[in-house]
């Protein structure tokens, strides 16, 4: 069909051939095609944060960013990693996914993705984030539930055991 | 090229990507895809296909020639947060969210020529210039009337922006917004300030059509860093070369005074900069 | 008890949501499935002449095009008027109001169905505003009132030596939860259909769909799916009768979701309102008399105005006590968005109006904010203005004091005005600290049955808990879990998905589900143990009177007998058990009881300002609540700061933008929520006063955080500025160039009340005829 295209996406680490509308965003191939529901639609528009995904997209170094704003065929032979790829292979939560439960930091849940992968994100570049610096690597993950408090909390405590489990 | 599609190219250099538009008349140029993927929902614009320029390595990255920086047209905007300007640091740091910014990328601010978009009023205050690149060769031209009016361009049939280039200098560069939360927000106005040599050049965001500056403001703006002039003086400068828009979001007299205020303010910083006091 | 009530016990459902394995309605998928569209009206108010589906059902992969005509049931639905149509019937009245669905083998050729069908509308004058709702021609048959409200007490022409009013206006606030709606349908052997969706009533839903399909209830099977957040806007219907008849009409499963503008266009906001409110007192700051008028554009369907309007008109006393007033409301028919629940429900309008007026009074009278509430307070014992008198723990003074303790911020602010645009510096800032206190009412009201059910069965150790109550993120299934552990003594426990094959456990909304369906789920656990310990005590040859359960172990006269787990090897015990508030009765009854109960909080805010540029942060929020009994202190926590949040979005940004009957800002770049930047250090403290009749004590807190925040953040502001700020949200603007009128104040002579005015509550208003679900459901016309 002339409107498709063709290439090859790495997601979780398994390998796929995707057909996809040219226009069509890489949050909808997730989901719609390759079925991979971690990442969520929240507005479709790059606002609130809950499709965020880790992707090396062959532009430079892996980085954060919305999946609804990739036009996926640009994403062609890139590797992406959702939510899924967080934490140990058999289900082990990772120490970010941890504290999110200790800290209170889900309710409806429905951001939660986005935030774990921000925050991992966070925590690898910046092991030991001030408030401000947490509050500035997030701002781009709405939460309409919890007010934030719980999830700067979880932040936190993550940064605090991580630092602890190192020395 | 890595992909080509009737309506999908994937090119790997400037040349590629400008046979592929070539090819693809309907085509949309998309960079980080942060500006078209929302229009193209919200139905501003309608396309029959994308030239992707991520892979076009040549696009990505910032050099130093000649005085300028020059930066590409695909360089992510995350990467100009550490820019050795500190106008453009400043506009950088504050457009989208953590989330967009590595995406978002100069050369995309820049086309989508929208009066709000963060890096515009940094580069019309440092007398930025553009590359554009077509099948025919290169030129240049000032970004200083490169925007004709909200959403158009200077950027001819078959050209694509490819390097944006910043005059380095030392002094004192600067930019600030305003909106209506405190974070991830469209500029409801905003303005960017480069002073070196005594002389302040002020431009503005949301102010009018375009980015937009005077010569005038500059005057007055120069006058109060010397203590020449009053606060009084530029706002009233300001509130006489500006026309911004009335809409939802901010009436144009709040938007008129705000952008008095953020003026005075940026001089003020430039001022306290260069050891003059506050 | 390390995992009982009392604990903060982590939410079952935590594992999977931050693995991104939880499913939510979006994520629903059927083999075979299809996907629904909805094409929607771009007119506020117009004739359709014409509707012509042929193109459209022509179309390759396109299964299903329906119009009203298609309706095999009853066309009109709503939750108190059955006021609205499934499918626009030859008229629209609102932009966005469904006129057609289709049915399609995917997201595109729906779309292209969508375009493909032709409707002429004749454009009509739109009546956008509420002012001239009540004297234009109607919009509908029913007519352009949703209910009028008016009663009065005492002696309202009463006065103190002093006298104060304004006109408060509240914008539209969106729900806004971040997961757009969805749901999923299929056809059922049986004859009927099944829906997975993410709502807040089951039950409604299955009567509403009911209606439209023509089918008996036990032919509607009604699932909940994850759910992304709710707060009000997923009370009514939207999508649920569309894929069900959509599923009905291709014989295949249809899944519908919407886009995040398709969103903002179908969901019900909440109510924007003018009050008006006039506050006169003595020269102690003592309330004499108050008198206020309420107008709450209601948009183009009932949805649930007629109780919204009720509520604001008689929570305006506010917790204080008021012996004498003259109140008054209107909700009303218009051709902007239809607004219904949103988490405060009337109240956040009253409580910013009601607030305001407080600190213009103490202002006037050079009196402390907090002491002229403390002079006013409600005590156990007053009588509401409407009759009812408090006759539960009644803690305002407390809670007044309580937020009073809580240290104020120390050292320089960590964030500035402005935020991330940097503005600040160079400018002058200014930090102001305001004082709000409410009351908000918890449950159904005026009649409308207040119940839930619970099923509870327990083998070896293993509790099961089967409800209908919709957890949309506020925790219920963690409060259900802490119960049957409590209770029970269980190991382990599963909250079962809702669905309608139990009985109704009414809507999540009112604060109410703790009360209702925990309850249920308690005396379901109740049950459950009695059994239990029966048996155990025929075999141990024991009175069962003798023994308890406690920490998981039966105990005979406080010594360990058997672990709950091992007491009845392989058997399974089961209770289902029904829980009902005392009747409520409406206004004006003898029974001068409207209100199963009140909650009531106390905030204090702290803010700095760029009083130039107009720009706000929100610096601290100290919070003192009634709350009953501390179920889950981090599930608390979490619910305080989460209400906190938005109100401060109503005070601050949130604002529905409706200009010509068209929503302007259908998208998050435009419609603004609290980002983390956004978010002030918030400090929570409680007055924990058992509420009687509940088990361990507990009451709703969902409403009561949102509500006060709402009026806080405004007095901060005005206490920074200087400025009146009549209006939420505060723009800019108005701060920057003083927009908006100050109270007026008049000095008067004292009038006290006429001994002879009867005392009581003498209501005057038409009484309407509810015919919605809540209707059906028990409550009396006119709630």
């Amino acid at each position: 069909m002339s409107d498709e295209v063709e290439f090859s996406l790495t997601v979780d680490g398994t390998a796929h051939q995707v057909t996809a509308r040219w226009s069509e965003s890489l949050l909808t191939v997730l989901r719609d095609r390759l079925g991979v529901r971690g990442p969520k639609t929240g507005c479709a528009h790059g606002r609130c944060g809950a499709c965020a995904v880790r992707a090396d997209l062959g532009d430079g170094e892996p980085h954060v960013l919305c999946a609804c704003l990739v036009p996926a065929a640009t994403a062609a032979g890139g590797i992406v990693d959702t939510i899924a790829s967080i934490g140990g292979p058999d289900g082990e939560l990772s120490d970010v996914q941890e504290a999110f439960l200790a800290e209170g930091a889900v309710q409806c849940g429905i951001c939660t993705a986005g935030f774990v992968t921000a925050a991992t994100e966070l925590l690898a570049d910046n092991p030991d984030p001030s408030r401000t610096e947490i509050e500035q690597a997030l701002y781009g993950n709405l939460c309409r539930c919890t007010g934030y408090g719980r999830i700067v909390a979880a932040v936190e405590t993550a940064a605090r055991t991580r630092r602890e489990a190192t020395r | 090229m890595l992909l080509a599609a009737p309506r999908f190219a994937l090119p790997e250099t400037v040349a590629e990507a400008l046979t592929a538009l070539a090819e693809r008349p309907e085509a949309v140029v998309v960079a980080g895809g942060t500006e078209v993927m929302p229009d193209l929902l919200w139905r501003n614009r309608s396309a029959a296909g994308f030239v992707s320029l991520r892979r076009v390595r040549a696009l990505r990255g910032s050099t130093d020639a000649a005085g300028d920086l020059v930066m590409g047209a695909g360089t992510p905007v995350a990467a100009l947060t550490s820019a050795p300007d500190a106008g453009l640091r400043a506009a950088a740091s504050s457009l989208g969210t953590p989330l967009v910014r590595t995406e978002a990328t100069i050369g995309g601010n820049v086309v989508s020529a929208l009066p709000y978009r963060n890096l515009l009023p940094t580069l019309l205050a440092s007398g930025a210039t553009l590359e554009l690149s077509s099948a025919t060769g290169v030129r240049t031209v000032p970004f200083d009337g490169f925007i004709t009016a909200p959403g158009r361009t200077r950027l001819a049939e078959g050209e694509l922006l490819t390097a944006v280039r910043l005059p380095r200098h030392a002094g004192f560069a600067d930019y600030t917004k305003v909106g209506r939360r405190n974070a991830q927000f469209v500029a409801t106005v905003s303005a960017a300030i480069v002073s070196r040599h005594g002389g302040a050049r002020l431009a503005f965001g949301n102010a009018g059509p375009t980015p937009l500056r005077s010569d005038a403001v500059d005057a007055v703006a120069t006058a109060l860093l010397d203590g020449q002039a009053e606060a009084g003086d530029l706002r009233a400068a300001v509130a006489g070369a500006v026309d911004p828009p009335e809409d939802a979001v901010a009436s144009a007299d709040y938007r008129r005074h705000a952008l008095g205020v953020l003026a005075v303010r940026l001089v003020t910083r430039a001022a306290v900069d260069a050891g003059m006091g506050s | 008890m390390t995992s009982g009530v009392g604990s903060s016990l982590r939410r079952p459902d935590g594992p999977a949501k931050v693995r991104g394995e939880f499913s939510y309605a979006g994520d629903l998928a059927a083999e075979g499935m299809l996907v629904g569209g909805t094409l929607r009206s771009p007119h506020p108010h117009a004739r359709i002449t014409r509707i012509d589906p042929t193109a459209a059902r022509a179309l390759p992969g396109v299964h299903a095009v329906l119009t009203a005509d298609d309706v095999p049931g009853d066309l009109h639905f709503g939750l108190t008027l059955r006021d609205e149509p499934v499918l626009a019937d030859g008229v629209v009245r609102y932009a966005g109001e469904p006129v057609a669905v289709v049915a399609a083998v995917d997201a595109a050729t729906a779309r292209r169905a969508l375009r493909a069908i032709v409707v002429d509308y004749q454009p009509l004058p739109a009546l956008t505003d509420p002012e001239a709702a009540r004297d234009a021609p109607p919009l509908h048959p029913d007519g352009n009132v949703y209910r009028h409200v008016s009663y009065s007490c005492g002696d309202p022409d009463a006065r103190g030596v002093v006298t104060v009013e304004n006109t408060y206006r509240i914008g539209m606030q969106d729900p806004a939860f971040l997961a757009p709606e969805a749901g999923l349908a299929w056809p059922t052997a049986d004859g009927g259909v099944a829906l997975d969706v993410a709502t807040q009533w089951l039950h409604s839903d299955q009567r509403q769909i009911g209606w439209a399909t023509g089918l008996p209830p036990e032919k509607v099977h009604v699932r909940l799916a994850g759910v992304g957040g709710a707060f009000g806007g997923r009370e009514d219907v939207t999508l649920q009768v569309h894929a069900c008849l959509l599923a009905l009409a291709t014989g295949r499963p249809v899944k519908v979701e919407y886009t995040r503008e398709e969103s903002f266009l179908a969901h019900r906001q909440r109510h924007p309102g003018a009050i008006w409110l006039r506050h006169s007192a003595d020269a102690d700051g003592r309330i004499v008399s108050v008198e206020g008028r309420v107008l709450l554009d209601g948009g183009a369907y009932a949805s649930t105005s007629p109780v919204v309007i009720t509520n604001t008109v008689t929570l305006l006393q506010g917790p204080y006590r008021v012996d004498n007033g003259r109140f008054e409301g209107w909700s009303v028919r218009t051709n902007n968005p239809s607004c219904g629940a949103m988490r405060g429900f009337g109240v956040p309008q009253a409580a910013f109006a009601h607030e305001s007026q407080l600190d213009a009074l103490a202002a006037a009278l050079g009196l402390d904010p907090l002491e002229i509430r403390l002079r006013n307070a409600l005590q156990r014992g007053d009588v509401a203005t409407f009759g009812q008198r408090f006759d539960a723990p009644t803690p305002v003074r407390e809670v007044i004091e309580g937020v009073a303790a809580i240290p104020l911020p120390e050292g320089p602010a960590r964030k500035a005005p402005g935020g991330v645009g940097r503005s600040a510096e160079g400018g002058a800032i200014r930090r102001g600290v305001g004082y709000a206190v409410t009351i908000k009412n918890l449950a159904f009201s005026e009649g409308h049955v207040d119940e839930s059910t619970a099923e509870v069965s327990l083998c070896d150790g293993h509790a099961t808990v089967h409800t209908a109550c919709a957890e949309v993120g506020q925790g219920f299934v963690t409060v259900a879990e802490q119960v049957a552990r409590t209770v029970l003594g269980a190991t382990t426990v599963e909250v079962t998905q809702p669905d309608t094959l139990i009985a109704s456990a009414g809507s999540t909304s009112a604060s109410r589900q703790t009360m209702a369906s925990g309850t249920a789920v308690h005396r379901a656990c109740v049950a459950v143990r009695d059994r239990l310990l029966a048996r155990v005590a025929r075999a141990h040859g024991l009175d069962a009177a003798g023994l308890t359960v406690a920490d998981g172990v039966v105990c005979a006269a406080g010594r360990p007998l058997t672990t709950v787990a091992e007491a009845a090897p392989g058997q399974t015990i089961r209770a289902t058990e029904h829980f009902q508030h005392p009747d409520t009765h409406p206004l004006g009854s003898p029974e001068a009881r409207m209100y199963v109960g009140f909650g009531f909080s106390a905030q204090r805010a702290v803010v700095d300002v760029d009083v130039e540029l107009g720009l706000v942060s929100v610096v601290q929020i100290a919070s003192c609540q009634d709350v009953g009994t501390v179920i889950n202190p981090t599930q608390l926590l979490g619910q305080i700061e989460g209400g906190i949040v938005q109100g401060m979005g109503l005070a601050l940004m949130e604002e529905v933008v409706v200009a010509d009957g068209l929503i302007s800002n259908p998208d998050f770049q435009d419609y603004l929520i609290p980002t983390i930047v956004d978010a002030p250090e918030i400090v929570s403290t409680y007055v924990t006063d058992p509420e009687p009749g509940m088990p361990h004590g507990w009451k709703g807190v969902g409403e009561p955080p949102l509500c006060t925040a709402v009026p806080v953040v405004a007095a901060a502001v005005r206490a920074a500025t200087g400025l009146p700020l009549p209006a939420v949200p505060i723009k800019p603007e108005h701060i920057a160039l003083g927009i908006g009128a100050a109270p007026t104040v008049t000095w008067t002579t004292p009038r006290p009340a006429a001994p002879d005015r009867a005392s009581g509550v003498v209501v005057d208003e038409e009484p309407q005829d509810a015919l919605g679900t809540m209707a059906e459901e028990g409550a009396s016309p006119g709630h």
